[in-house]
This record gives C-alpha cells, structure tokens and sequence, in this order.
C-alpha cells in the first residue's frame, strides 16, 4: 500500500528514505493494514485493548507536538501559522476516529483552506 | 528558486549521520553560526501540511538525529528564504538555543494520555427533579446548567488523576506540562521530559499507576524530541 519506504537503521530507530505518497495518503495511513503510523509511531500500552487507539493517539501526539511545539520562529519568514493550525484542527479531526477518515476521505474538501 | 526548510538546532560539533534525507528526499545539511547549527535541506514550496508523509519525514529526520546529539526540533513548516536568514536566526537566539541544548541534553519527552475508560466518564449523580413543566427558555438554561455540572464533574475527577500522577511520576521526570481535560474521553495528556536511562523506571511507574486506575486507562507514547520543553517561541520569549 505505502510507497514510503522504511528500515532500521543500526541503531535499530527507523530512517526515513525520502518516498513520498499519493494523494489521500493519510486516510489510507489510518486504515488497516501495514501503514505508516504502525512503521514509525510508537506508543507504548500500559493496560489499553485496542490497537487502532493506540494508533490514533500516536499520531494525535506526533501532531501535537510537531505543529504546534517545537522551536517556533516567526517573522520575515514565508510560514503560514494560520494555514497550519487550519490543517492541524482538520487533522486532528481525521484522527479522531478511523470512522471519521473514511467520511473524510471521501469529501476531501473538508481540508481545503476555505474550510474553518 | 530553493528556499531552506529547517528541521532541528543542533551544535556543530555533532556533524550529520551520512545520506540522512529529510522531506522529498532532499538531503539533509548544516547551516552554522559559530557552534550552533541549523539542520535543514533545500525545499521548492513550503511543504503541504496536508500530506502526512512530509509530517513523517520531518519527525523521522528528527528522531534520527536526536538519537546521537541533542536537539531542539524546530515546529513542522518553517521555511526559511536563505542561508543567510538561518544564520541570522541562528545568532539572534543563540544563548537562548545554547541554554535549551544544554538544559536538555540526555532527556527525551514522553507522552501521555490518560483515558476515561468507557463507565469512567459517566455523569455527575442526578439532582433532584426541578419542578416541571418548564417554560422553553428555563429548560435551555437548565440543560446548559447540567451541561456545565458535567464538565465541573469530570475536571475534578481530572484532577484528582493528575494529582496522583504527580505523587508517582515526578521523582522521575525533569519537567512535565499537564493539562487536564474537561471531555468524555481524555482525563489527563501530559508530556514529561525524562532522562533516557529513567525511561523504563517511568513506563514501570506507569505500570504501576495502571493497576490503581480503574476509571482510566493511560497510553504512553514516544520517545519524542524534546518539542514540549524548547523555550524558543515565536517573539522570542
């Protein structure tokens, strides 16, 4: 299913080697199979039941943390804050449950720029 | 024209791993200013956020860096017109970057949710039956009213979670952030910045909590980048 290719590098960490994915890609992320988020995502279950909450909470916590964390510089730079807190409520949004994805999958308009 | 994506602050002295890639693929380089370093590779457009492997590419560059050196992991989508606007970067945040690479050198953050498992958000006890009928506008305030009461409800249940994962896991972490959550679903998320060599007494900790929780169940995600813990924001506080 996923053309972005993953492998362990020595150290036994997963390296990126630079694939890149069609369209839609997230939403297939989420969906069953082997995906992304299972390849690069950890989380560790201390007493959860269910796999695909693990997932889902993995990647709500990558999301979190890098659009909204992290070094935030601003200022003569061609960042667009507003578009990607946009995009992070819309993704947080998808995330939240895989049922979800699949409503949104199939309007993707629900991502575009227009939408608040 | 190539404008310069920027993935994490690092020092100099740690170099780059060989044929590291970053989002598209492009190579990762440095940028320096005296002992600090940008990590950043050549970008066409500022990325679509929208695509989740330019997320993932972003993250996995970072995570590999960060398992040799310290980083302070830049937020997804900065985009930077030069390397001389890098390096201007650079210098004008430079004791607050060298602060954070040296306050955060050895840590990882870890991730944490705190679940109310499925009877655990159940609703604050009934109050007495108000007297009825209602009139419309007395029913509407009344449901907000019980609305209100719910979240009241849940966020001291909250609390009393954070507090007790405080008792246990404060010992064990540098720093934490704590929020409590007023929803159905989440009681608590937190991120708590941790030592690598305590982090299997912290997910032991956890363990431990698990089996007092019965009303939540707790996820532990990561190791992550220290992302909750850099000081550097947008206007440079």
């Amino acid at each position: 299913m996923t053309e972005f290719k993953s492998q362990d590098s020595g150290d036994g960490r997963r390296a990126a080697s630079g694939g890149t994915m069609p369209p839609g890609s997230l939403a297939s992320a989420l969906g069953s199979g082997e995906s992304i988020a299972q390849k690069t995502l950890r989380t560790s279950a201390l007493n959860a039941d269910d796999p695909a909450l693990e997932k889902r909470v993995s990647l709500l916590d990558l999301l979190d943390r890098i659009l909204q964390k992290g070094v935030v510089i601003q200022g003569d730079l061609t960042l667009s804050v507003a578009d990607i807190d946009l995009v992070y409520v819309g993704l947080r949004v998808l995330l939240t449950s895989v049922e979800q994805a699949e409503k949104m999958r199939a309007s993707p308009v629900l991502f575009g720029a227009s939408e608040k | 024209m190539y404008a310069v994506y920027l993935y994490a602050i690092q020092l100099v002295k740690h170099g780059l791993p060989a044929d590291l890639a970053g989002i598209d693929g492009a190579a990762l380089r440095l940028v320096q200013c005296d002992e600090l370093a940008a990590v950043v590779s050549e970008i066409q457009q500022a990325p679509d956020v929208r695509e989740l492997p330019a997320i993932l590419a972003h993250e996995l560059a970072v995570e590999t860096l960060m398992a040799s050196r310290c980083v302070l992991p830049v937020r997804f989508g900065t985009v930077l017109s030069d390397e001389r606007a890098v390096r201007s970067l650079l210098a004008h945040h430079e004791l607050a970057f060298r602060t954070d690479l040296t306050r955060l050198d050895g840590c990882v953050e870890l991730g944490l949710r705190a679940l109310w498992r499925s009877d655990g958000a159940a609703p604050a006890p009934a109050e007495p039956d108000v007297p009825s009928p209602l009139s419309a506008g007395r029913r509407y305030l009344e449901g907000r009213r019980q609305v209100l009461r719910q979240e009241q409800h849940l966020l001291a249940r909250a609390t009393a979670i954070s507090e007790q994962l405080h008792a246990a896991l404060d010992p064990l972490v540098r720093a934490a952030v704590v929020r409590r959550c007023r929803d159905a679903q989440t009681a608590v998320t937190a991120s708590y910045l941790v030592e690598r060599g305590d982090i299997g007494s912290f997910r032991s900790a956890l363990g431990d909590l698990s089996a007092v929780f019965s009303e939540v169940q707790l996820l532990c995600t990561g190791p992550w980048p220290p992302y909750s813990f850099v000081s550097t924001r947008s206007d440079g506080q």
